[in-house]
């Protein structure tokens, strides 16, 4: 008798998680404490700053609390990259599940799927 | 061994484990997936999903029997998964 466990969409709790996911996604200019550029010319710094090439606008984090706030401009989001954010996101996830439970002893196998999600195994 | 799922939107999915705590994660939604009982008539253990009522499979002798399947049938590339997800 079991339950369905969901979190609609994952906090990014671990800055070098969020690193290492943008590192896979082919980012080449991360900067710690640096400036996204945003709407109308605006700059804004960030704990985590990631330019992104050939776009007008960039993304980063920014520590909110336990977690971080993923900034962006939604034009980045809906037009320039779409689906970028949502990527990050799941990247950052899976290097932070990764990270936890392998401190845990627990050894990952990760597949994707042909609808782009991922499928995390977690042995021990 | 444990599955889980993450979507492409960064969302995160899996049967329960206490192994693997999503609240590290975020906010959770939990509902019932399955019932697993005992039916007196057959002597047998049974899996029943919550969702549809449907009786899964019913000839287990051992209840961790019926536990290890279904863990395996609701799993990400299981059967049932999409039961859960609303997929295909």
């Amino acid at each position: 008798m079991s339950h369905f466990t969901a979190v609609s969409t994952a906090n990014i709790v671990s800055k070098e998680s969020f690193v290492a996911a943008c590192k896979e996604m082919g980012f080449k200019e991360i900067t710690e404490n640096g400036d996204v550029r945003g709407w109308a010319g605006q700059k804004r710094k960030m704990d985590v700053a990631v330019r992104v090439p050939n776009c007008k606008y960039d993304f980063g984090i920014v520590k909110n609390g336990t977690k971080y706030d993923l900034i962006a401009e939604d034009y980045l989001n809906k037009y320039e990259k779409p689906g970028i954010l949502g990527k990050v996101i799941q990247l950052t996830t899976k290097h932070q599940i990764i990270r936890d439970y392998r401190l845990k002893g627990f050894t990952a196998r990760v597949t994707e799927k042909a609808d782009q999600s991922l499928h995390v195994t977690l042995t021990r | 061994m444990i599955s889980l799922e993450i979507t492409a939107q960064g969302g995160v999915r899996m049967l329960q484990d206490d192994a693997v705590d999503l609240r590290e994660l975020g906010k959770v939604k939990v509902k019932r997936a399955s019932h697993v009982e005992f039916s007196n008539k057959t002597q047998l253990w049974y899996v029943q999903s919550a969702k549809t009522k449907k009786m899964l499979k019913a000839d287990f002798k051992t209840r961790a029997a019926a536990l290890a399947w279904e863990k395996t049938y609701y799993s990400p590339s299981g059967k049932g998964w999409a039961e859960l997800t609303g997929g295909k």
